[in-house]
């Protein structure tokens, strides 16, 4: 077979890897045949290398202590499970993450799986978990900034993705931001806060274990008219998007509403919204890259609240949280903190 | 049906980062966009994420630097000193290798460089061909001319360099 020379063109394309099979049998061919080629293509093959070195002398530095960043693989102890890799049917899948659940609790992980949404969310499918496991992972160590986050590269090595068509995992950044709420409840100035963060994680774990019904023990169902007196105010929540569930969530000391609403079928965001302490509200205006005050400086007391427009996104131990008024707005979902930022910025009240 | 989102980001993200990077020469800027990117492909829900992906990062790194370049001239403007294109002070001083890069890669016309930034990110040239428009037959005569170019340039900068240095 006579093949003319190879160009530049084709010789590149031959050395990524991108001409077909067909095509690059026809290369080696010639290349066989042709020693003037042959010396070509190594000095392109040459050429290739130094480009790709200098393109990586140009690469962006990785910044393990962004959230976003990948997180380094000794950062995660995943259980001694693979039940991760492997796909089941969701019926299946129910039953195993209610064992799991168990499993990590008495396993002594900081992750509590709220097994009672395999129920409610059976028509998820099983990306929500690769969305929401590396969520997990960005959260176990004890980290400054803990939202979660998804992460690029090692999912494989993380934390154990309970396989239900991902109803355990969307829960799971979920239960851990309600640990993180109770914190920061701790902080706020009601004299029950403390009583709260003790009590409630209890009840979480013990509901966790057995729970059948769709929510967790602690929030309720409510209608909007309902969520509007428990608020004083209409409840806020992201336009244009479905809200997939309002409930009341028992706290001592706050009426907490939360608001879920699914981006899309692997994508559930919280809104988590609650009444602040009328006269004393944290306020720190935070520009969105984290010009962060000490909130020990910037408790401040409010006579009367701002108007209704003013809010103020504020970042509380990595949790973005929005004030308007006299409402406090968290927002949670398996998305990066900027982007959940951002998501928080664009919330409005509901009107029927 | 749409393309799976957390496939997308676990396989993508840093690919997206790192093409990013090369345009806006901020790490963290780069990390910032390409969460923006991947927030708003959660909104639009394209139905080839990949490459709407990369689309949509480069428009977002253009219409910075054309925002960056704007401040950059109003300050100039409000000093009284001409107005003139970047490089910055950076590039115009380099000492670091990665300086020396961007300025080589600045040497290229911007389809050359960009369908190289492309393929470093780990597009194929379907990809490529697909966001540049290029043929795909093109792909590869583009990036070869784009390699060698990114090379000599490189080359004869470190040179020119040693000779300023004497």
């Amino acid at each position: 077979m006579n093949m003319s020379h190879v160009d530049d063109g084709t010789l590149h394309a031959y050395l990524d890897g991108e001409l077909s099979p067909a095509e690059a049998q026809g290369i080696d061919a010639h290349l066989a045949q042709c020693p003037g080629c042959r010396a070509r293509r190594d000095e392109e093959r040459a050429l290739i290398a130094r480009a790709d070195e200098l393109l990586a002398l140009a690469a962006p530095p990785l910044s393990p202590g962004r959230g976003a960043a990948p997180f380094q693989p000794g950062d995660l102890k995943p259980p001694a499970r693979l039940w991760w890799r492997v796909r089941l049917p969701l019926a299946w899948a129910a039953t195993v993450a209610l064992a799991l659940g168990t499993g990590w609790y008495l396993g002594g992980h900081a992750f509590l799986a709220r097994a009672p949404h395999v129920a409610a969310d059976a028509q998820l499918d099983s990306t929500a978990r690769e969305l929401a496991a590396p969520a997990l992972a960005a959260r176990a160590p004890q980290r400054s900034r803990a939202a979660p986050t998804p992460v690029p590269q090692h999912a494989d090595t993380a934390a154990p993705q309970p396989l239900a068509g991902a109803a355990v995992p969307a829960p799971l950044p979920l239960a851990i931001e309600r640990r993180a709420v109770r914190e920061s409840v701790v902080a706020a100035p009601t004299a029950g806060g403390r009583a709260a963060a003790v009590s409630v994680r209890p009840s979480l774990v013990a509901g966790n274990a057995k729970e059948a019904a769709p929510s967790p023990p602690e929030a309720v169902p409510i209608t909007l008219d309902s969520a509007r007196r428990l608020l004083g105010q209409d409840p806020v929540a992201l336009p244009g998007v479905p809200i997939r569930a309002l409930l009341h969530e028992r706290v001592i000391g706050a009426a907490v509403v939360v608001v879920e609403q699914a981006l899309d079928s692997t994508a559930v965001i919280t809104l988590r919204e609650r009444r602040g302490a009328p006269g004393l509200l944290v306020s720190d205006a935070v520009a969105p890259r984290g010009e962060r005050r000490d909130r020990r400086d910037s408790v401040v007391a409010r006579a009367a609240a701002p108007p209704p427009t003013a809010a103020q996104v504020v970042e509380e131990r990595g949790h973005p949280a929005l004030e308007r008024g006299d409402l406090r707005v968290e927002i949670s979902g398996p998305l990066p903190a900027d982007s959940l930022k951002r998501l928080l910025e664009r919330v409005r009240p509901v009107k029927p | 049906m749409p393309e799976d989102l957390a496939d997308v980001y676990r396989t993508t993200y840093r690919a997206l980062v790192r093409f990013l990077y090369r345009k806006v020469w901020d790490a963290e800027r780069a990390e910032d966009l390409a969460q923006e990117a991947f927030a708003r492909a959660l909104v639009h829900r394209p139905e080839n994420a990949r490459g709407w992906l990369f689309v949509v990062a480069a428009n977002m790194a253009r219409d910075e630097a054309r925002r960056a370049a704007r401040e950059r001239r109003h300050l100039t403007l409000l000093k009284g000193e001409p107005v003139s294109a970047p490089p910055s002070d950076e590039a115009v001083h380099a000492e670091s290798d990665r300086s020396r890069v961007r300025l080589a890669l600045e040497r290229l016309s911007p389809r050359d460089r960009e369908v190289l930034l492309l393929w470093d990110s780990g597009l194929s040239y379907e990809e490529i061909a697909a966001q540049t428009g290029l043929a795909h037959g093109a792909v590869g005569t583009t990036l070869a001319r784009a390699r060698r170019r990114l090379v000599e340039a490189f080359e004869a900068e470190t040179k020119d360099e040693h000779v300023a240095r004497g």
